[in-house]
């Protein structure tokens, strides 16, 4: 199970980037329902955004972007963040059943149809790629999902 | 095929020792290395369709783009240091929308939504979770690259997001919203399919970049509803019942 620090920590990670400063100031809405002190193992972390700091949106040298992109996820994520006890497994996640929307559409497998396969593999994507060669997923868990996907289409009645 | 191992092994990344746990952690940073270069195009296409509106972000977003493809050689350079081969077939490159049935900056900002309000604000609490349980070493370093860029991505997103939603109109509202339904289910479908559940962790995989899925799965679903939601609603878009009614593909 995991800790509950590194759940919350995440999560306001994650809530502390949607703030944003306007050209009529902070837009920040009090109703959102998570606040820092919701966490009385706060760092003292602060919810609102630093005004002074350099703005990523801006474009600029690469080196600064990125710099001050580094600072604000290490003042977000604290300098010495890690939990060393937190990561000890549930032992029931597969008790979690994989949901209809985890279906992909199968490969061919590629000692088979070897153009097919890589063809599948460059248009259903990784996870039916890998299938297809019957890729162990139960070996351990794979958590891969960081960078963003194609946005869908609006489907039109 | 593409092939990352020349730029991966430039990157210094060691790690010691010849752990059992390597050969499920080449599953895991492949997958990633794929993902991350993968999501390059999209930025790239994002960039693009900004352009007409605005070239500074246009440029920015070209910059993110640039960031995907060195995340893909970061996890290659983990891939390559216990065991792995930084190569892998060429992602198909699917076209961005182009949401013909709205105003190019209505589709824009429908693409902004998803990529980088939605996709890459799920990101950061990922990572970050993961980052938080992990040794500090070589891994660990790499994932603080990669989360730095992330929440620059999302940012990005939230401030354009802020900038147009005062002009937006209530049938605007309505469309964005109908448009989150299709736009979450597909999220969570994503994300469902590259968290795959399994067995139990053993010691020491936290330090591998081995996580627990089931748990990033639940983390997923609090940073959509109590951080993305709230946030969308914030800037008057219906989000709550977008996510209530999300449409997975399929």
């Amino acid at each position: 199970m995991r800790n509950e620090v590194v759940r919350l920590r995440a999560l306001r990670s994650a809530m502390r980037i949607t703030f944003t400063l306007g050209l009529g100031g902070c837009i920040q809405d009090p109703g959102t329902g998570f606040e820092a002190d919701d966490d009385p193992r706060d760092d003292g972390g602060d919810l609102e955004p630093d005004a002074d700091a350099p703005d990523p949106f801006v474009v600029g040298p690469d080196a600064a972007l990125s710099d001050a992109a580094l600072a604000d996820a290490v003042a977000i994520v604290g300098p010495d963040a890690r939990v060393g006890d937190a990561f000890v497994d549930s032992g029931d996640a597969a008790a979690d059943a994989e949901t209809p929307v985890d279906a992909a559409a199968a490969c061919p497998k590629p000692e088979e149809d070897p153009e097919g396969w890589e063809r599948c593999c460059e248009t259903q994507g990784i996870v039916a790629c890998c299938e297809a060669v019957n890729w162990d997923w139960q070996r351990a868990p794979a958590c891969m999902a960081w960078g963003p996907p194609v946005p869908p289409a609006m489907e039109v009645a | 095929m593409i092939d990352l191992r020349e730029e991966a092994r430039r990157v210094p990344v060691a790690v010691a020792g010849s752990s059992d746990l390597f050969a499920a952690a080449r599953d895991t940073w492949f997958g990633r290395m794929v993902n991350e270069h993968s999501s390059a195009a999209v930025f790239a296409g994002l960039a693009e369709q900004l352009r007409p509106f605005d070239a500074a972000a246009a440029d920015t977003c070209a910059g993110f783009a640039e960031e995907e493809r060195h995340h893909g050689v970061l996890c290659g350079a983990v891939l390559e240091a216990i065991g792995g081969e930084a190569t892998f077939p060429a992602p198909a490159t699917t076209a961005l929308p182009v949401h013909a049935d709205v105003p190019a900056r209505e589709a824009a900002l429908r693409n902004v939504l998803a990529i980088c309000c939605l996709a890459e604000t799920v990101a950061v609490a990922l990572i970050g979770a993961e980052r938080l349980e992990m040794a500090d070493g070589p891994i660990r370093r790499v994932l603080s690259d990669i989360l730095a860029d992330e929440v620059g991505h999302a940012r990005f997103g939230w401030r354009w997001l802020a900038a147009e939603a005062p002009r937006l109109d209530a049938a605007t509202r309505a469309r964005l919203g109908r448009y989150l339904e299709v736009a979450f289910g597909h999220l969570e479908t994503h994300e469902h399919a590259n968290l795959r559940l399994g067995g139990p962790l053993p010691a020491g995989a936290a330090d591998l970049g081995l996580c627990d899925a089931g748990a990033q799965r639940a983390l997923f679903r609090d940073t959509v509803e109590t951080v993305i939601v709230p946030r969308l609603e914030a800037h008057g878009l219906p989000a709550r019942a977008a996510w209530a009614s999300r449409r997975n593909p399929g």
